[in-house]
């Protein structure tokens, strides 16, 4: 990553570098402008320099060189002359020319044939191998040896031989006298002259030493070059110190005469500006390093302050107080400082905004009764909703936070397979619903829907689920009810339905059976026969008011009773039922317990429990009949799943005896349901019990188990009316007949024709109508006559009801029997039964109607006493 | 704020100090300085001068290539003036300046006089062409590396016996320089009388302070000598040749390594031709490093290398390595008989746990004015 640099040390640089380049260039500008000046001047300067020393060195060269020349000349012509001549001359020549030590002739082989002043030592030896010997024959001209410390004369002296055809002058010449051309004054305190040979030892300096000991010129190969370049000065190094050396070359000898100027003197003053300019440019660098700082801090401590403002904003804070002073600063800051302000405003009312909105996702998340686990693609978990999450599974969501959704089911099999198949759907096709079994913390499994659906992140990609799991346990209860109540519902239409037609068969088979007993009074034989017909369809009706119980269609006649005074009065007659073996305990509840029942249905109920709790325990044990005041609220409803809110009395029995199995107790209230042997039991009797309580708006359930015996739990809801006495009706002792004119209307001919029979036979007159619209017309035919209508209420074209208001109409005071097998029928007889009118229900057996009929008639006689 | 006053002032100081480095230079690393001492001037300035040119070019070698870890060598030259005690100072004074050690001398008289010092001050001293036996095989600060008159004697005088087949040699001898020519004369002397040789004549004189050096080859060549031996600087030999020649042309002439420079074959001419040398350097090597320093001591210095500039060349070499092993100057003797077997011009040699180098010698003559190796010995 590039690396960001600061905006401080930015500006610094550029303060610096603005303040530094100007300078810096007219620094090196002036540095290079004197440096190149002073070097031509002080170049030029030495240059005449060694140029004039050159011309003395070339002059003090020269004039040997003609001496010799005219020496060579003489020898030449003299030649004849004997060595005496040659004494005499040379002596005379050496004086002349002092700056010769000694001058020689060599023959042409190079064997010296003359020398003065006179040595033996050097006369006849051989000088052939001489470099000045070879090279001035060699090169025909006058020739300059390279230069030496003269062995003889301890001074630096160089050979000059001019070679002649037959003979060859040499005069060595003593060089001390170039000392006095190069001490001249020199302007430069370190600097010296410098005499090189053409080998470039020195043969003159002011430190004669380098003289004496042949001292090789430092830096004299690189002047040499630049000589040959026709350069006259350049730049070299002694000792690492930097030299400037101006020359001039000394042709005759091919010598050069070198003027030495250390650079440093030269450049002194350069050098002294350079300073001068290095020290002001640190100067200004400071000034401007000090400078910027204080005015970038100006600069910079807007941003740090609105950098710090991000901070605050970053963590939330958008107070941003310690900006308005920053208004006072720049324009530019002024600017940013408000737009930064209304972007805090705005950052401010959208957090909010987001804030808001979060708490109100969060709010219905939380809210969802559905436990919603958000999973990535792994199925590890990433979020729950926490109050479903605790209520279902007994989980914090940081218990399972990572850890995979298999914790949550109840096996690994449905983990990978109903879960992996909902989880793989969600990804795909977009959701599928399964159900399946779930483990709580506690370890207990339970069955629910499990739904997902994806997860898709903010860049639109699918990064999990999100899974709902719904529980189903009470719906599934609320379900099983339903089918239950269905099914109950169900068989009592059914029941009902047979019953009614079932009845009129048993009221004509119990009517002509009774007449025929009567008929047959002496025959004992027959009698028999036909009490045998009686007692079976005694048994028939019995049956069928059970079935009409169940199916709720049984009449009921309510009234307010004290549950606990019903169950004293039928302490003893349960007993009996029960027999010795069985003990009876009761426990009954302080404090009335009234309620709005039928109480000949209710003793039903106990009856029929007893006889089932006596056959639970054919080797005895107890019986506990308990009743209570119990109030039903939400609770308990979720609980049992059943119930409706109120204040009920409890009557629980509870037997000691063998108890049933799950099974049994899911079917116990079905109708023909029995577990006695064929011939025993009915299996209506439970069903009886059920519709009974469920006629009375009560509830009933059942506890059982093998070993601890069978509890029946009836709700009836309390009432608080007062209690009233029974309308008890007086069972007429007198003989059921009379003499009275009745109208019997009823569509069933057969019944019709059993019933008048019936009815004749007690002394009534009978008119008979075969349907309501009949009845009426017979009515008003003989409306004067007519006390009693005996009325079917279910009839073709007018009903019972019907008729019995057209009737009321004309004769408001006519008295009215309703018969019918169906509870709806009551109810639509209802409002007339207080009015003096009767209801009997199918079959009714001849006695029974006749007693009706008396006491039809009877009341309300006594109504208008 | 002074806090930023200060990280200013800071700022300012790197800026300056890298600038004062830009503009003002930088302090050089200290050298190691070597001393040479030898006789520049005077009638022994030969081998003196020979010697320092060898020693310069050896150092300004080594300093370019890089020196002595990073250190340049600077070499302080001074001269002995073949004087005692003008060499005696001048050793005094290299110490004095801080040399780690010190090339020289040249001559065995000059050597004689400092040795003592050298020993006393702990200071290294190594001569490429001292050769006086009186410095053999002692265990001091002086290293020879060049082998003692001893064996050149003993060589030497074996071949003119046998080879040469003389029997009466006449020898003159410098006693300017008399601790080697002393030494050489009796090793010559004893040795030539082992082999029934004799030496009809051995004249002792001092360079530059006598009357006719004419007069002396006369009085050699009186006893008839079948052969002189001439034990003296190049100047004085080839001097010394020129006047036996001019009486007798066909004496035999031989000469100790000390004349064994071009200065006799410029001084000499034609008189030295078919003088007899023996040398320990080969002047004919086809070693490339030789051939390389010949060329280039050529091109400098304007002619051909001669014993001792080879041999201060190799001296400077010795001390080199010395010093790559130890800058410590007392520790150098260590170093350099440590090391034991360097690399010459003319191969590897080897020194001594004394100091000692031991060499082939070489036997040479002049034809046409130019050296020639007879044979290696």
């Amino acid at each position: 990553m590039k690396k960001v640099r600061s905006l401080k040390a930015h500006l610094t640089i550029l303060f610096v570098v603005l303040a530094a380049i100007p300078l810096l260039i007219v620094g090196l500008l002036t540095i290079f402008y004197l440096t190149d000046t002073t070097e031509k001047e002080v170049t030029k300067k030495n240059n005449l320099l060694a140029q004039s020393m050159a011309g003395e060195a070339e002059r003090f060269l020269q004039e040997p060189l003609h001496a010799l020349e005219e020496f060579g000349d003489n020898f030449l012509l003299n030649r004849a002359f004997t060595e005496d001549w040659f004494k005499m001359y040379s002596r005379n020549f050496l004086k002349r020319h002092g700056y010769f030590q000694s001058v020689r002739v060599l023959n042409e082989k190079g064997i010296v044939h003359f020398i003065a002043p006179f040595d033996i030592d050097y006369v006849g030896i051989d000088m052939s191998a001489r470099d000045f010997f070879v090279n001035a024959r060699m090169m025909k001209r006058p020739y300059w040896s390279h230069v030496g410390l003269s062995i003889q004369f301890g001074v630096p002296s160089t050979s000059l031989a001019i070679p002649y055809e037959e003979f060859t002058v040499v005069g060595l010449l003593n060089l001390i006298s170039l000392r006095d051309i190069i001490e001249r004054e020199l302007t430069s305190e370190h600097g010296y002259v410098v005499i090189a040979d053409q080998l470039g030892n020195v043969i003159a300096h002011k430190d004669w030493r380098f003289v004496e000991q042949q001292a090789k010129m430092r830096g004299y190969d690189v002047i040499r070059d630049a000589l040959s370049k026709g350069e006259n000065s350049i730049r070299f190094f002694v000792d690492d110190v930097e030299m400037i050396g101006t020359f001039a070359g000394i042709p005759t000898a091919g010598w050069v005469v070198v003027v030495v100027q250390p650079a440093e003197e030269v450049f002194g003053q350069i050098n002294y500006v350079r300073n001068v300019i290095i020290v002001s440019m640190v100067i200004a660098i400071m000034l401007a390093i000090i400078l910027s700082a204080a005015s970038i801090e100006r600069i910079l401590k807007p941003i740090r302050l609105l950098v710090r403002g991000t901070g605050k904003i970053a963590e939330g804070m958008y107070d941003m107080e310690e900006l308005r002073d920053l208004r006072q600063s720049y324009l530019e800051v002024e600017e940013l400082t408000n737009s930064f302000d209304a972007m805090g405003e705005a950052l401010s009312n959208r957090e909010r905004f987001i804030r808001e909105s979060e708490q109100r996702y969060r709010n219905l998340f939380s809210s969802i009764r559905d436990v919603i686990i958000v999973a990535d693609q792994d199925r590890l978990i990433l979020d729950a909703n926490q109050p479903a999450l605790r209520e279902l599974f007994g989980y914090e969501i940081d218990d399972i936070r990572g850890m995979s959704t298999s914790v949550l089911y109840a096996s690994d099999e449905e983990f990978n397979r109903p879960g992996r198949e909902v989880f793989d759907s969600a990804l795909s096709i977009g959701g599928k619903l399964l159900e399946t079994e779930f483990r709580n913390k506690e370890g207990t499994v339970f069955k629910a829907e499990l739904f997902a659906l994806k997860l898709i992140d903010s860049d639109g990609k699918v990064s999990g689920n999100i899974g709902m799991i719904r529980d189903i346990t009470d719906r599934m209860r609320l379900e099983e009810q339903l089918i239950h109540a269905q099914k109950m519902e169900a068989v009592g239409q059914l029941a009902g339905g047979v019953a009614h037609d079932f009845n009129n068969i048993l009221t004509t088979i119990i009517g002509y059976a009774s007449l025929l007993q009567i008929k047959i009074a002496d025959d004992e034989a027959m009698k028999s026969h036909v009490d045998s017909i009686l007692s079976a369809s005694e048994r028939a009706a019995t049956l069928t008011r059970s079935l009409l119980a169940y199916s709720r269609k049984q009449i009921m006649q309510p009234k307010p009773i004290d549950i606990n005074e019903t169950l004293r009065k039928m302490e003893k007659f349960l007993i009996r039922i029960i027999g010795e073996d069985i003990r009876l305990d009761t426990v009954l509840y302080t404090g009335p317990l009234t309620v709005n029942a039928d109480p000949g249905q209710i003793e039903q109920v106990m009856m029929n429990l007893a006889t089932n709790a006596r056959d639970a325990m054919p080797d005895g044990g107890g019986l506990c009949i308990r009743t209570e005041l119990v109030t039903m609220d939400r609770k308990f409803i979720e609980r049992k799943g059943y119930g409706e809110e109120g204040v009920y009395a409890l009557i629980t029995i509870a037997d000691t005896g063998i108890g049933m199995d799950q099974e049994t107790v899911a079917k116990i209230f079905e109708p023909f349901f029995t577990t006695k042997d064929v011939g025993k039991g009915t299996g209506l009797g439970l069903a009886m019990v059920y519709g009974i309580i469920k006629q009375h708006d009560g509830f009933i359930d059942v506890e059982s188990d093998r070993r601890r015996g069978t509890t029946f739990y009836l709700y009836v809801p309390l009432t608080e009316e007062a209690l009233s006495p029974a309308l008890g009706i007086t069972p007429s002792i007198e003989p059921n007949r009379g003499s009275e004119t009745v109208l019997l209307a009823e569509d069933d001919s057969v019944v019709r024709e059993l019933n008048r029979e019936i009815v004749e036979n007690a002394g009534y007159t009978v008119i008979v109508a075969a349907d309501g619209e009949q009845a009426v017309d017979v009515f008003m035919k003989h409306k004067d006559d007519i006390s009693l209508l005996i009325l079917d209420v279910i009839m073709p074209g007018k009903n019972g009801k019907e008729v019995y208001d057209v009737v009321r109409t004309v004769k408001p005071n006519i008295k009215a029997l309703f018969i019918s097998g169906y509870n709806e029928e009551l109810v639509q007889a209802k409002g007339v039964l207080s009015d003096g009118s009767r209801f009997v229900y199918k079959p009714v057996p001849p006695n029974m109607l006749l007693r009706a009929i008396r006491e039809v008639l009877d009341l309300s006689e006594t109504g208008h006493n | 704020m002074p806090f930023r006053t200060f990280t200013a002032l800071f700022l300012s100081l790197c800026i300056f100090i890298p600038l004062i480095g830009l503009f003002g230079g930088c302090t050089p690393i200290e050298p190691v300085k070597v001393g040479y001492v030898g006789g520049l001037t005077g009638r022994h300035y030969d081998l003196g001068l020979s010697g320092r040119n060898g020693a310069s070019m050896a150092v300004a070698r080594i300093n370019n290539d890089g020196g002595i870890g990073g250190r340049q060598i600077k070499l302080i030259v001074k001269d002995d003036k073949q004087d005692p005690e003008v060499a005696k100072k001048a050793v005094n004074e290299l110490i004095g300046e801080g040399v780690v050690a010190i090339i020289g001398h040249m001559t065995s008289s000059m050597s004689g006089a400092t040795i003592p010092i050298v020993n006393d001050k702990n200071v290294v001293m190594i001569s490429p062409t001292t050769s006086s036996s009186d410095f053999e095989g002692k265990d001091d600060n002086f290293v020879m590396l060049y082998p003692s008159t001893r064996t050149s004697a003993g060589h030497f005088s074996s071949y003119i016996f046998n080879e040469m087949g003389l029997r009466r040699v006449a020898v003159i001898y410098d006693v300017s320089n008399r601790t080697y020519s002393e030494s050489w004369y009796e090793n010559f002397r004893s040795e030539f009388k082992k082999l029934k040789g004799e030496v009809v004549s051995g004249k002792a004189f001092t360079s530059g302070e006598e009357e006719s050096l004419f007069a002396i080859a006369r009085e050699l060549l009186e006893k008839k000598p079948e052969g002189i031996l001439i034990i003296a600087n190049a100047l004085d030999t080839a001097l010394l040749c020129q006047q036996v020649r001019k009486i007798d042309k066909n004496v035999s002439l031989m000469t100790s390594e000390w004349a064994f420079t071009a200065d006799v074959l410029k001084h000499g001419g034609s008189s030295v031709e078919g003088v007899v040398f023996i040398e320990k350097v080969d002047l004919e090597s086809e070693d490339p490093r030789y051939m390389e320093f010949a060329s280039e001591y050529e091109k400098l210095f304007g002619r051909l290398p001669d014993f001792a500039a080879s041999k201060s060349y190799d001296a400077v070499q010795v001390l080199a390595a010395a010093l790559r092993m130890t800058t410590d100057r007392e520790e150098i003797k260590d170093a350099i008989v440590r090391k034991h077997v360097f690399q010459g011009l003319q191969g590897e040699f080897v020194i001594d746990d004394y100091g000692d180098a031991k060499l082939d010698h070489f036997i040479v003559t002049v034809k046409n004015n130019r050296f020639r190796v007879i044979r290696k010995l």
